[in-house]
């Protein structure tokens, strides 16, 4: 049998047809929606050599309510029920933070516990000079705000207190166990993973368009153990996927956010869905203990993603917490 | 979808007749049959089962292995991911039963998730350095895997859930995979077992989703 030149140039022009007015994957808005640095008119502030996407609701001189997205690298979209505060007289502040969701993309050398830790405080100096606050934290975000509470403590009596939703832990102890229930619920010859991996010869991230596209894929879903609705998906806009990986390497280094937290007098609730089997009862409880003053509260029948799925019953036990810190005054 | 599924058959008839996908064959073991079935398990982009059909050729007084393999991803028997290639491999140059290998192959793969349906046309180039015995045989792999163009429409659930606006179509030059490692195998009659296993790194340098390969391959030759 004899090779037909042919056939070789047939495939040859078969590979490159599909090249000519293709798109490019990395081109902003071709896959991923574009961030605050490629499209001005989405609601942004700039701070500390960054451009975050931010906004906020309600009566600018109401008690103002910091909110604080989950991933690492993840964003505030499936966090607006908690919009509804802002009728309540709240001045209700989302932001995606550094290198996530809409805000501006960085190299990881850029994204440091340190420069969070310094967004955060200029968030707030931002929305609330010289004003209390109290914290929402939601999965990471609630441990974004237990860094920054062992940081600063009550920063200057201004941080009313916090509601922190199913943070993962505050110590590198606590995050290897939480990580090893939210993989080991994942099976390795199951179509989620699979999918994951046999994407890897589809796309390379060779940007950060590519690979916010790939962590959105792998994000999309969750873990089994965090028991999302499937039939009610949280949303997001766009997935970090340098800020979750840098995240993540620096939880490796060794970590321990509960040094200062003794200090931290103020009421702090831990509001969890009961159905999550990664953030059980026992894991919140034992993150609750690094704080002196923390009460657990459980919603029935939710997951992960309570706020979400369950905005009335979250923002019930969010009202009388508030109250009862006087975050309403 | 029509013409992307027109577009993989065109390129399936194209490109059957001419090669042959053959990273995993004993080139000392050619002389015991001209024709090779192969059946391959293993996990490389997640766990995967494939089926070749290779024919050993005589071109300028020179032995080809052409033929072709047809890879499913085997997570709860997934159709939607498959990786169907065809390529050539042939000696470069050699020295005894030690050879210097060069294979080329083209390739036409698909993927559905909950994110979109894909479908890819790539090329792949393996250089083979090793030592060939009747018997058995060891060699180094080195190979790149080019992600050329990929076809991609999204599902209605990253319409909804994350992104209403992406754009689906052809998008060129999407990626790649370079591979290294050892592969290495035993002949005995008129079969083969080979194992392949090695590193994965990406087009930028870092490493893949999985970043490791390992396969093994039964091959039957008449």
């Amino acid at each position: 049998m004899q090779t037909n030149p042919t056939h070789v140039l047939g495939v040859l022009a078969l590979s490159i047809l599909p090249l000519t007015g293709c798109l490019c994957a990395s081109d902003p808005g071709n896959l991923v929606p574009k961030t605050v640095a490629e499209d001005p008119t989405l609601p942004a502030i700039e701070i500390a050599g960054t451009r975050l996407h931010a906004e906020a609701f309600g009566d600018p001189a109401g008690p103002v309510i910091i909110v604080l997205h989950g991933g690492p690298g993840s964003d505030y979209r499936g966090l607006l029920p908690l919009k509804a505060l802002a009728d309540d007289g709240y001045r209700v502040v989302f932001w995606d933070q550094r290198g996530a969701g809409l805000s501006q993309r960085h190299d990881a050398d850029e994204i440091t516990l340190e420069t969070y830790l310094e967004d955060l405080r200029l968030v707030i100096e931002h929305y609330a000079p010289g004003r209390p606050l109290t914290f929402i934290g939601h999965s990471w975000g609630a441990m974004y705000a237990t860094v920054f509470i062992n940081q600063y403590g009550d920063y200057d009596g201004r941080i009313k207190g916090a509601i922190l939703s199913e943070p993962g832990a505050f110590t590198d102890e606590q995050l290897r166990g939480y990580i090893k229930r939210l993989i080991g619920s994942m099976s390795l010859v199951g179509e989620q993973f699979n999918d994951a991996l046999w994407m890897g010869q589809f796309l390379s991230p060779a940007d950060h368009a590519r690979a916010d596209y790939q962590r959105t894929m792998m994000a999309m879903r969750g873990t089994p153990a965090e028991h999302l609705d499937p039939d009610n998906p949280s949303p997001i806009w766009r997935s970090g996927a340098i800020v979750n990986a840098k995240m993540l390497s620096i939880a490796e280094d060794g970590f321990d956010w509960t040094t200062n937290l003794a200090a931290f007098t103020r009421k702090v609730l831990f509001l969890r869905g009961d159905l999550n089997e990664a953030a059980t009862l026992e894991h919140q409880q034992e993150l609750a203990a690094g704080y002196p003053n923390a009460e657990i509260e459980t919603i029935a029948n939710v997951g992960h993603e309570m706020i979400w799925e369950r905005p009335e019953e979250y923002l019930e036990h969010a009202r009388v917490y508030l109250r009862e810190i006087g975050a309403d005054q | 979808m029509k013409a992307t599924m027109k577009l993989v058959a065109v390129a399936v008839l194209v490109a059957a007749p001419l090669t042959a996908q053959a990273q995993d064959i004993n080139f000392g073991a050619l002389d015991d049959g001209a024709n090779r079935v192969s059946l391959t398990a293993g996990a490389e982009h997640g766990l995967s089962l494939g089926a070749g059909y290779a024919r050993v050729v005589s071109v300028a007084s020179r032995e080809l292995v052409i033929g072709g393999d047809l890879t499913l991803g085997w997570a709860e028997v997934d159709v939607d991911d498959f990786r169907l290639r065809a390529g050539l491999l042939a000696p470069i140059v050699g020295h005894g039963r030690w050879k210097l290998i060069g294979g080329i192959t083209s390739t036409v793969r698909g993927t559905k998730n909950h994110v979109a349906r894909m479908i890819n046309v790539g090329a792949d180039a393996t250089v083979l350095a090793g030592h060939y015995a009747p018997s058995w045989f060891v060699a180094g792999e080195v190979g790149f895997d080019w992600a050329l163009a990929t076809h991609i429409a999204h599902t209605d659930a990253y319409r909804m859930e994350v992104y209403a606006d992406a754009r689906d179509g052809w998008y060129g030059n999407t990626g790649g995979n370079l591979r290294y490692g050892l592969q290495g195998g035993v002949s005995f009659g008129r079969n083969d077992v080979i194992l392949r296993a090695g590193r994965m790194q990406d087009v930028d340098g870092n490493p893949a989703m999985f970043p490791f390969y390992a396969t093994l391959t039964y091959g039957a030759r008449w």
